[in-house]
């Protein structure tokens, strides 16, 4: 399966899998990867959720979709959320010129915020994984 | 502070009356150690309020504008225009856009100087007028304060040409009004919370001693009169026991005086003073013997030396006259050596008898000698007779007496010498001669004749006089001696007498004003430690939000120790493991600490000032720390109007990117140093621009941009509303609180514009009607439509045509508040 393919919540998983297997290890190019795999899960999400509520809109902007998101959704709070993770997660894995890699604690955080709005999507969607 | 010392049990009344009394100031204190106790029922409200003070809300002061001319960068008359009341509000520009001097200019206005320029060099210092000269410098800032219908208008000039920066003169209008800075009334507010925190001043926290750190987030907690205190009760006690030392230096000096003399009131005195302990010392005894008031012990050297320097002898005159006296008795009886009273007395007692007979039987013969005869004749002889030899008994009676008692006389002059003679000895008197002299005096045998009697009166007496009065001569050199080498000591302890007695008494307060001391303390480091809790745990959230990517976690935060100990404890753990924080810091990293030591000051709900005004907080800051910066900031301006220069573009950008509705104004200097202030950004604005990107969204369904496009116009509209209703109702002085609680409770968009537009939450039915009056139908079709959103999907042309109707409704709200 490509991530493509694959259900945000899945995403993920393989997400903190990669951190767990590889914050011992140090050096690498995983926190991008995970912080990608983060913002990819999201967009997932968003994606999940406008097939059902508003067709057309996950073909649109990720800005956008999260302007959006904040007039669809249920939880206001958690769309600004989501919109501020994913702003977060896309700063981080793009290489910035001096700027350090996120360290685990904030990897983690960013991935349980994503992780509640993806699981919130599934249960309004009622597509859980 | 009362309540605390009421409710200690274990603290004694007298400890905690000084406390009390060195909380209520010096005068009382002085009065409590004199014993007074009289303070204690009338305690000043201010002694209560301690422990209160940090509770009482503030009254808020925002920044209307800073107006500039002449000042650092800023040439012509330049003007940065504020929100009064909460909320976000960038600075940007270049280096040397002037931006700074706007922050310069109203930290100078205010505090009288600029902590940036505070430690460099004269010229730069000297640099504070603007190059392209305009007359007359002037700085002018605006102030909204709560509760005040009036701004204060804060103004500072100087004379034209004048070069010397510390030469301005502030004027203060408005609501107040007075000269000189002081006028402004707010210089210790200022000192404690201090609203400014400029880039150099976050990066000195690595440079400042631990104390320094220690007093600066202790001033901001409202104990300065605890500390106050204690420094009182601490110099009192020391003051006590430098003086006391003083007396006790000199009291060995004496010691080692009176032991060099002897002399037995030095040795009254040395054991009145021998204790080393000073409470054991006799300080009254001392006195009464160097005022003489008493003789030292009784048996003592110097009363016997009196008593040698006028031992007395007998008398010449008494000597002379009772051996005249032994004299002529002498010759007297010797005179009646014939004469034996006996034998007369007896033949008068005869003759008595006989005459006896003569009276009873009549004349007749004379019955003893048989011969004579007894008649009238011899009656009459004999009757004369009788009296004579009566006569002659008694006198040599008489003389015998006389003679008897003048003997007495005489013998008794030559009696022991006194006793004090034998003890000559002791003071070192020589009285060999006198006793020699004195006992050939009394050792005159009992049986002498007379006449040797007054033979050795008359001699033996001059030799007596002769050496009593040797011995007289040297006990009166003695005591002489001893005087001379006594006064000069007297004199010293005389004259340091008094000064003991006071050290000593006032020392005896020491202990108790040492107990107050470190109850004070204690109870003072429990009030700081309580009241510097909520700032601690600020300042660990503010760090948490600024720490970002860093490893560094900050732990622990404590003001510790106190006076000299004191210092501000951080704690830090490196991934989890303890050390020191500015040891394992980077620079950015002090940057952002220092930040979070500061900011949580200048939160404090009782600042009475609702701005905080931060320069280039962004310096130094790791780029991945911007996004943390934003969201305090964005904390911060929750309840402060957060001002901010930067002339990093990385937090403009971040706050864009995190959507943290701020303002943004751009400060850029043309030639000649004329500084214009444009604002590019405003919450309105932001708003406007995510509605615009949504209209510019291809394939954005239109059932979606229907309900979405309206939202943000809608926040657009009630973000102008907003800012229009704190600068009225906050500029006429209405409470933060009451405005935030007005604008809390408008939910609708139309009881917000009501607010705005009307000043009247209830005229939420006229807003459209008004709209549609003053700027026209188009405007309030596009405000009714933000409001409600439309049904129907609407073409993207027309979207596009409704968002710049709501932008133009929306600028138009916002002139509304800025043209006044």
């Amino acid at each position: 399966m490509t991530p493509g393919t694959m259900s945000p919540l899945r995403i993920l998983s393989a997400a903190e899998a990669l951190i767990k297997s590889s914050a011992a290890s140090g050096a690498g190019l995983w926190p991008r990867t995970a912080a990608a795999l983060g913002r990819q899960a999201i967009e997932g999400a968003l994606r999940q959720y406008w097939r059902l509520r508003e067709p057309g809109l996950e073909r649109c902007s990720t800005h956008s979709q999260l302007l959006c998101l904040a007039v669809y959704f249920r939880d206001r709070e958690l769309a600004r959320q989501t919109s501020a993770t994913w702003s977060a997660l896309s700063r981080a894995c793009h290489h910035h010129p001096y700027e350090l890699n996120p360290t685990v604690d904030e990897l983690r955080a960013w991935l349980a915020s994503a992780g509640t709005f993806a699981n919130e999507v599934a249960q309004q969607t009622g597509k859980p994984d | 502070m009362r309540a605390r010392i009421d409710a200690d049990t274990a603290l004694a009344v007298d400890v905690g009356l000084l406390v009390i009394a060195a909380l209520e100031g010096d005068a009382t204190l002085m009065q409590a150690l004199a014993g007074d106790r009289s303070h204690a029922a009338s305690v000043s409200t201010a002694v209560d309020e301690v422990t209160e003070s940090a509770d009482r809300p503030a009254t808020g002061v925002f920044v209307n504008r800073i107006a500039v001319q002449g000042f650092r960068g800023i040439g012509s008359r330049s003007t940065l225009d504020l929100a009064p009341g909460p909320g976000l509000t960038l600075v940007v520009g270049r280096n040397g856009s002037g931006k700074s001097s706007f922050a310069e200019a109203l930290e100078f206005l205010l505090t009288g100087e600029n902590r940036r320029w505070a430690e460099r060099s004269a010229v730069w210092k000297q640099g504070w007028r603007n190059l392209h000269l305009a007359e007359p410098v002037e700085i002018e800032a605006t102030f909204a304060i709560e509760g005040e219908r009036q701004p204060l208008v804060a103004r500072c000039t100087w004379p034209a040409g004048e070069t010397e920066l510390d030469a301005a003169s502030t004027a203060v209008r408005g609501v107040r009004r007075g000269d000189g800075r002081a006028a402004i009334g707010w210089d210790a507010a200022l000192s404690t919370y201090r609203p400014f925190l400029p880039y150099n001043e976050l990066g000195s926290i690595a440079d400042s001693p631990p104390s320094a750190l220690f007093d600066v987030m202790s001033a901001a907690l409202g104990i300065e009169s605890l500390v106050d205190a204690h420094k009182r009760l601490r110099e009192q006690r020391l003051a006590r026991e430098k003086r006391f030392k003083a007396v006790e230096s000199d009291c060995s000096r004496h010691r080692t005086g009176l032991d060099e003399i002897d002399d037995e009131r030095a040795r009254t005195c040395a054991r009145a003073i021998e204790a080393s302990e000073a409470d054991a010392w006799d300080l009254d005894a001392l006195e009464l013997v160097v005022e003489g008031a008493i003789d030292p012990e009784g048996d003592g050297g110097l009363p016997l030396l009196g008593k040698l320097a006028i031992l007395p002898i007998p008398s010449a005159e008494d000597v002379l006259a009772t051996a005249g006296r032994l004299q002529a008795a002498v010759k007297t009886t010797r005179d009646m050596a014939a004469t034996d009273a006996g034998r007369a007395g007896q033949i008068a007692d005869l003759l008595q008898q006989s005459l006896d007979l003569h009276a009873a039987h009549g004349d007749q013969p004379c019955p003893v000698c048989g011969d004579g005869a007894l008649d009238g004749v011899w009656r009459e002889r004999t009757e004369g007779e009788i009296k004579r030899l009566r006569q002659e008994a008694r006198a040599a009676m008489q003389a015998q007496q006389v003679l008897h008692e003048a003997r007495h006389k005489a013998r008794a002059l030559l009696t022991e010498p006194p006793p004090e003679l034998r003890r000559a000895e002791e003071v070192g008197v020589d009285a060999a001669d006198l006793t020699t002299v004195w006992s050939h005096w009394t050792s005159l045998p009992a049986n002498v004749p007379d006449e040797a009697l007054v033979e050795h009166l008359r001699h033996s007496h001059a030799s007596l006089k002769d050496a009593a009065a040797t011995l007289h001569e040297q006990a009166a050199a003695e005591l002489r001696r001893r005087e001379d080498a006594w006064r000069p000591i007297a004199r010293s302890l005389r004259e340091w007498l008094p000064d003991a007695k006071q050290a000593a008494l006032a020392r005896r307060a020491a202990p108790n004003l040492r107990k107050a001391e470190k109850w004070l303390l204690d109870e003072t480091g429990a009030i700081r430690a309580e009241r510097f809790k909520p700032i601690a745990d600020r300042a660990r959230d503010v760090w948490v939000l600024l720490r970002q990517n860093s490893a560094v976690a900050l732990d622990d935060l404590e003001l510790a120790g106190g006076s000299t100990q004191r210092r501000l404890a951080l704690g830090v753990s490196v991934d989890g493991v303890a050390g020191q924080a500015l040891g394992v810091m980077s620079q950015g990293e002090i940057h952002a600490l220092a930040l979070s030591l500061f900011l949580p000051r200048v939160l404090l709900p009782e600042s009475p000032f609702g701005f905080v005004v931060i320069d280039d907080p962004v310096q130094a800051m790791d780029p991945g720390k911007v996004d943390g910066l934003a969201r305090v900031l964005h904390m911060a301006a929750r309840t402060r109007q957060v001002i901010v220069f930067t002339h990093d573009e990385r937090l403009p950008e971040s706050i864009r990117r995190l959507q943290i509705p701020a303002r943004v104004i751009e400060v850029a200097r043309r030639a000649q140093s004329v500084v214009e202030c444009r604002e590019t950004r405003h919450p309105a604005g932001q708003y406007l621009d995510d509605a615009r990107s949504l209209t510019l969204t291809t394939d954005l369904p239109p059932a979606a941009a229907a309900r979405a496009v309206p939202l943000y116009c809608r926040l657009s509209l009630e973000a102008a509303s907003t800012e229009v209703v704190r600068r009225r109702r906050i500029g006429r002085g209405d409470a933060h609180a009451a405005v935030e609680e007005t604008l809390t409770r408008a939910r609708a968009l139309l009881q917000k514009l009501a607010l705005a537009l009307l000043d009247d939450v209830e005229r939420a039915g006229d807003v459209l009607p008004h709209i549609n009056a003053k700027w026209g139908r188009e405007a309030g079709a596009a405000v009714a439509w933000s409001n409600r959103g439309s049904h129907d999907p609407i073409p993207p042309a027309q979207l596009k045509e409704l968002v710049s109707r709501t932008d133009r409704v929306t600028r138009s709200i916002l002139s509304l508040a800025r043209s006044k």
